[in-house]
C-alpha cells in the first residue's frame, strides 16, 4: 500500500466548490465549499449518510454535473469551466466510469463495450490489449457474450475492463459494490484495488458500504454537504465507528 | 459508430421492426403507385393519326393540334398521384413517429454512450447509420413486394373501369428507384429530427432509474408545430371564399397540416385530455382502468406514438372521402335543385341517343311546354398559352333556362345566333371571358372558329362550359343528345306519371323510356356513387392497410420494453387479467383519441371545403361517408386490441416462467 500524504499531487481537485438545485421552496443546497483533492495512484471512498451529497460530489468532479461556484481541476484543466465539447473528449480519454448498474451497452457483445473507448477516440483496436483487460477481469472467455448474458459481478468487471483499456487518469465509482452479493462485490474490490496498485490508477469511489470502503487508501466522510472527517489507511471496523460517531 | 449501429439493429429488432415494416410498406406503396402511373404514361394518348383533329392558335400565335382521339388520362392520373400522396402523407408520418419513440426508448443506452465519451457528432452517426441499416433492406424488401404487387394493382385498375383504355404493366425499374429513393430520404429525413434529439442527451441520462418522459415538447417542435397549424388555418379558412376548384386542395392540404399540427402539439393539449378521459376508466374498472390511465398519461411520448398513426390515417382518409363524397353530393342536390323539368327521356336500349326526329316530336306534343336536348361534344379551345379539350353542347340556351333554373350573369338570354356562344359561369370565371369577348374554338375535323360571347350562364352541370347554336354543322361524329329533359304546360304538371304515359305510347316504347324527373335521378345517383366508391378505394385502401399495420408495430415496439413493468406489477399482485384489461383499456383511450382529434381536424376542412361549393338555392349537404369511416376506426381499434392482448400475454407468459425458475 502506497504511503498516502497530501504532499502527493491530486488527480483531481476540487476548490470551494458549491452546488444547489432548484425546489419549489428555493434552492436547496447540496454541496457547501468542499475542498479535495483525489490523490494519484490512490483508491480514495467518499462515504455519508444518504442526502449527504456523494453522488453531487462525484457528479462534479467527473464533469457531469456543473458546480454553482468553485473550481474542479483535472490535472490541468477547470472542468467547471468547459464546455460541452471539451468534457466530451475529456470523458473518452481521460475519465472512466463504473456504476452500480447500467453500465454497459446491452446490443455491444463483452468485446465491443470494452472496445468502446478505443473506437470512440477514432484509434485502432488492438485486440490483444481489449483481450489482456478481459483477462485481468477474469472473464476472456466471455468475451462474445452480451451484458445480459452476465451477472451484476460480471457486469461490473467489464466495466473495470474498460477503463483497463482506455487507461483514464482518474475512475470514479458510484457504489460499485451496491447491487451486489458480497463475494461478487468483495471481488469487485479486490480489482479496483489492483488497478491502483498494479496499473497504478487513481480511483474515486462513493459507496455506504464500510467493508468496500476499507480497501480504500483514504476514507472522506460527507454530510450535509460538507467534508466532516477523513480515514487514512482505515479498517471496517474504524469505518463503522466512525459512521456510528457521525450519525449521531 | 456504423458497426454500433449494425449491433444496435441487431439487437433492438423489435424496435425497428416497426419502422422496417413501415418503411418496406410505404416504399412498397410508393413503387406501385409509381408504377401504375407510369403504365398511364406509358399509354399513347394520340393512337393513330386518323382521328379527326382539329389546329388552333393559341394567344402567341403557335399552332396547337389537338385530336378527338386523344385519350384523357388526366383522371385516372390525378387519381393515381392523390393515391400516391395519401400514401407519402402516412409514411412520413409513420417513420417519423417509429423513429422518435425508438430514440426515447433508448435514451439511456444514448446517455451511456456519451458518458463513455462519445461526441454529440458520433450519436448522431450512429443513429443515422442505424436508420440507414434499416431503411436500405426495407426499400429492397419495399420493391419486391412492388415489383411483385404492381401488375396485380394494374390488373386491379382495369377492372374498376377508371382507366379509358386497358393500362399494361409498364417498366418497373424507374418507378421502383423512385420509390427506393423516396423511402430512403423519407427514413433519413425521419431520422434526422430524431438524431438531433438522441444527441442532445446528457451523460448523467444513463444513471437515472425511470426512462422519464421529460421536456417532450422542444422549440423546435413547437415552432413546427405552430407553422403547421397557422399553415392549415390559413388554408382552410381560404377555402370557403374561394372558387371550387381552388377549394379542394386547400381543403385537403390545409386539412393534411392540421394533422400534423394537432400530432406536434399533442403534448401540449393531450394531458388535460387525458385527464378527463381518465375519469370515466377509473369509474368503470378502478385497478385496471386506473393503472391504464396513469399510464397513458405518464408515458407521454408512448401514448404520443399510438395516437399518431391512428390520427394520420383517420384524419386524411376522412377528409379526403368526405371531399369527393360531398363534392359529388353538392353536384346532385345542385341538379336537383335546378331541374323544373318533371320528365326525363331516354333511348330505350342503355347507352344510344334520341335522334332528331324524337326530340322534334316531343316538341309537338301540346302538353310539352319546353324541351332541352343538349347534344354533348368536345371541343378544342385555344387560350393565351395553350390550347386544350372542353366539353361543349349544342343547345338552345332559352329552351335549356326553361327546363333549368339558369341564371343569367351577362349578357342576355336569347337564341344563339350563328358565330355566337354561350358559356358557364365557371369558364367564365377561370378564363376570364365576358359577355362580348371571344373565344378561339374548334371542332374536331374542322377550322378554328372566333365566336362572341352572347351570354354568361349560371347553371350548374346544366350549362357545359361552351353551349354553341344547336345548328352547328361540321362536327363528326355528329353530336346527338342523350336525354332530353321535358317541362310539361301547366295544366298537365301536377299528372307527370300520365303524361309519361302517355309520351312513352307517342313516341313508342321500343324506342325511348320516359322517367319522371326524381326516378331518374334516383337511378343515376347509384352508378355515380359506385364510380365515386371506386376513386375512394383506390385511393384508402392501401393507405388504410399500411395505417393498420403500423398501429400494429408500434404497440410491438412499445410493449417490447414493458416486461420489467410487466413483471413488477404481477410481484405486488395485480392479476393477470387485470393486467390484460389495463392493456385493452390503454389500447382503447388512445385509439378513442386519436380518432376523436383526427374528427375535430376533418370537421375543421371539411365544413370550410362545404362552404366553397354553392347549391342552387339553399346550402350544400355535407356527406359523410360513415360506413367506411367507421370501418377504418372499427379495424383501427380490433388491430390495437389485437396485438396488445397478444404482447401482453407473450410478456405475462414470460413473467410466469421466469417466477418458476427463481423458485427453482
Amino acid at each position: 500500500m502506497p504511503l498516502l500524504t497530501d504532499i502527493q499531487l491530486p488527480a483531481v481537485q476540487l476548490a470551494a466548490v458549491s452546488k444547489s438545485y432548484p425546489s419549489s421552496a428555493g434552492p436547496v443546497p447540496v454541496l457547501r465549499e468542499v475542498s479535495l483533492g483525489f490523490p494519484q495512484r490512490a483508491l480514495t471512498a467518499v462515504m455519508g449518510p444518504s442526502g449527504s451529497g456523494k453522488t453531487t460530489l462525484l457528479n462534479c468532479a467527473a464533469g457531469l454535473d456543473k458546480p454553482d461556484t468553485g473550481k474542479v481541476l483535472l490535472g490541468e484543466t477547470d472542468l467547471a469551466a468547459c464546455g460541452e465539447r471539451e468534457l466530451t473528449v475529456v470523458r473518452r480519454s481521460r475519465i472512466g466510469f463504473v456504476f452500480q448498474q447500467f453500465n454497459l451497452l446491452p446490443m455491444l457483445t463483452v468485446y465491443e463495450n470494452v472496445a468502446l473507448p478505443l473506437r470512440l477516440q477514432r484509434g485502432r483496436v488492438r485486440r490483444e490489449r481489449v483481450m489482456e483487460a478481459l483477462r485481468q477481469v477474469g472473464l476472456e472467455d466471455k468475451a462474445g457474450r452480451r451484458p445480459a448474458q452476465l451477472s451484476g459481478g460480471q457486469q461490473q468487471r467489464v466495466a473495470i475492463a474498460r477503463t483497463l483499456v482506455a487507461e483514464p487518469e482518474i475512475v470514479f465509482a458510484d457504489e460499485p459494490t451496491g447491487s451486489l452479493d458480497r463475494k461478487s462485490g468483495r471481488q469487485i474490490m479486490e480489482l479496483l484495488r489492483d488497478t491502483v496498485d498494479r496499473a497504478g490508477r487513481t480511483v474515486a469511489m462513493v459507496t455506504h458500504d464500510p467493508a468496500a470502503a476499507a480497501c480504500a487508501d483514504r476514507v472522506v466522510f460527507l454530510s450535509d454537504g460538507q467534508v466532516v472527517g477523513r480515514l487514512d489507511h482505515p479498517t471496517a471496523e474504524a469505518v463503522a465507528r466512525q459512521l456510528s460517531l457521525w450519525e449521531r | 459508430m456504423w458497426r454500433i449501429s449494425v449491433q444496435s439493429v441487431r439487437h433492438y429488432w423489435a424496435l425497428f421492426a416497426g419502422t422496417f415494416v413501415a418503411l418496406a410498406l410505404g416504399v412498397a406503396l410508393i413503387g406501385v403507385s409509381a408504377s401504375a402511373l407510369a403504365a398511364t404514361w406509358a399509354v399513347d394518348a394520340t393512337p393513330d393519326g386518323s382521328t379527326p383533329s382539329v389546329t388552333l392558335k393559341d394567344g402567341t400565335g403557335a399552332a396547337r393540334t389537338l385530336s378527338s382521339g386523344d385519350l384523357d388520362m388526366g383522371g385516372v392520373q390525378s387519381v393515381l398521384a392523390m393515391a400516391g400522396v395519401v400514401s407519402a402523407f402516412v409514411t412520413v408520418f409513420v417513420i417519423a413517429g417509429t423513429c422518435a419513440f425508438g430514440i426515447a426508448l433508448r435514451r439511456r443506452d444514448m446517455g451511456l454512450l456519451r458518458l463513455v465519451g462519445a461526441g454529440g457528432g458520433q450519436v448522431r452517426r450512429m443513429v443515422l447509420g442505424e436508420s440507414l441499416a434499416v431503411a436500405v433492406p426495407a426499400a429492397v424488401a419495399g420493391c419486391a413486394v412492388a415489383a411483385v404487387t404492381a401488375p396485380l394493382a394494374v390488373e386491379a385498375l382495369n377492372g374498376t373501369g377508371l382507366s379509358p383504355v386497358d393500362l399494361r404493366p409498364g417498366p418497373l425499374l424507374w418507378p421502383l428507384v423512385f420509390a427506393a429513393g423516396s423511402g430512403l430520404v423519407i427514413a433519413v429525413l425521419g431520422m434526422l429530427a430524431a438524431s438531433k434529439r438522441a444527441a442532445r442527451v446528457r451523460p448523467t441520462e444513463a444513471l437515472r432509474e425511470a426512462d422519464l418522459d421529460s421536456r417532450t415538447m422542444t422549440a423546435g417542435r413547437a415552432v413546427t408545430g405552430v407553422l403547421a397549424l397557422l399553415g392549415g388555418a390559413v388554408m382552410v379558412a381560404l377555402a370557403p371564399g374561394s372558387g371550387t376548384e381552388a377549394a379542394t386542395p386547400l381543403a385537403l392540404f390545409g386539412t393534411m397540416a392540421l394533422a400534423v399540427a394537432a400530432t406536434l402539439l399533442g403534448p401540449l393539449y393531450l394531458p388535460p385530455l387525458l385527464r378527463v378521459m381518465a375519469l370515466p376508466l377509473r369509474w368503470a374498472d378502478p385497478v385496471a382502468g386506473r393503472l391504464a390511465a396513469e399510464s397513458v398519461r405518464t408515458s407521454r411520448r408512448r401514448t404520443a406514438s399510438l395516437v399518431g398513426p391512428v390520427l394520420a390515417i383517420l384524419a386524411i382518409v376522412g377528409v379526403f372521402t368526405t371531399v369527393l363524397s360531398t363534392t359529388g353530393a353538392a353536384t346532385s342536390a345542385d341538379d336537383r335543385a335546378r331541374t323544373t323539368a318533371q320528365l326525363v327521356v331516354e333511348p330505350a336500349g342503355d347507352g344510344g341517343s334520341l335522334d332528331r326526329e324524337a326530340v322534334d316530336r316531343l316538341r309537338e306534343d301540346p302538353r310539352v311546354a319546353a324541351v332541352s336536348a343538349p347534344a354533348p361534344l368536345e371541343i378544342a379551345v385555344a387560350g393565351p398559352h395553350s390550347a386544350w379539350k372542353e366539353q361543349a353542347a349544342l343547345a338552345d340556351p332559352v329552351a335549356l333556362s326553361r327546363t333549368h333554373r339558369i341564371t343569367v350573369v351577362d349578357g342576355s338570354l336569347k337564341p344563339l345566333e350563328p358565330g355566337t356562344v354561350a358559356i358557364s359561369r365557371e369558364f367564365a370565371e377561370w378564363y376570364g371571358h365576358r359577355a362580348g369577348s371571344t373565344v378561339t374554338y374548334g371542332l374536331f375535323g374542322g377550322e378554328p372558329v372566333r365566336a362572341k360571347v352572347a351570354a354568361v350562364l349560371d347553371g350548374g352541370s346544366a350549362v357545359p362550359s361552351v353551349v354553341l347554336p344547336p345548328d352547328t354543322r361540321g362536327a363528326t361524329p355528329a353530336p346527338a343528345p342523350e336525354r332530353a329533359a321535358v317541362l310539361l304546360d301547366e295544366r298537365d304538371a301536377a299528372s307527370a306519371g300520365a303524361a309519361a304515359a302517355r309520351l312513352t305510347e307517342r313516341l313508342g316504347a321500343d324506342r325511348v323510356r320516359v322517367l319522371p324527373t326524381e326516378t331518374w335521378f334516383g337511378r343515376s345517383a347509384t352508378d355515380q356513387d359506385r364510380l365515386n366508391n371506386l376513386v375512394l378505394a383506390v385511393l384508402t385502401v392501401p393507405a388504410s392497410l399500411y395505417a393498420l399495420i403500423a398501429v400494429a408495430s408500434t404497440l410491438v415496439m412499445s410493449y417490447s420494453r414493458r416486461g420489467r413493468e410487466i413483471t413488477g406489477m404481477r410481484m405486488i399482485g395485480v392479476s393477470a387479467g387485470q393486467v390484460r384489461r389495463m392493456a385493452l383499456w390503454e389500447t382503447l383511450a388512445t385509439t378513442t383519441l386519436g380518432t376523436l382529434i383526427a374528427a375535430a381536424v376533418v370537421a375543421w376542412g371539411v365544413r370550410a371545403y362545404q362552404g366553397s361549393l354553392s347549391v342552387f338555392g339553399g346550402g350544400a349537404p355535407l356527406s359523410v361517408p360513415w360506413g367506411m369511416l367507421g370501418t377504418l376506426v372499427a379495424a383501427c381499434v380490433l388491430v390495437g386490441v389485437v396485438v396488445s392482448l397478444a404482447a401482453t400475454g407473450r410478456l405475462l407468459r414470460r413473467v410466469s416462467t421466469a417466477s418458476t425458475a427463481t423458485r427453482q
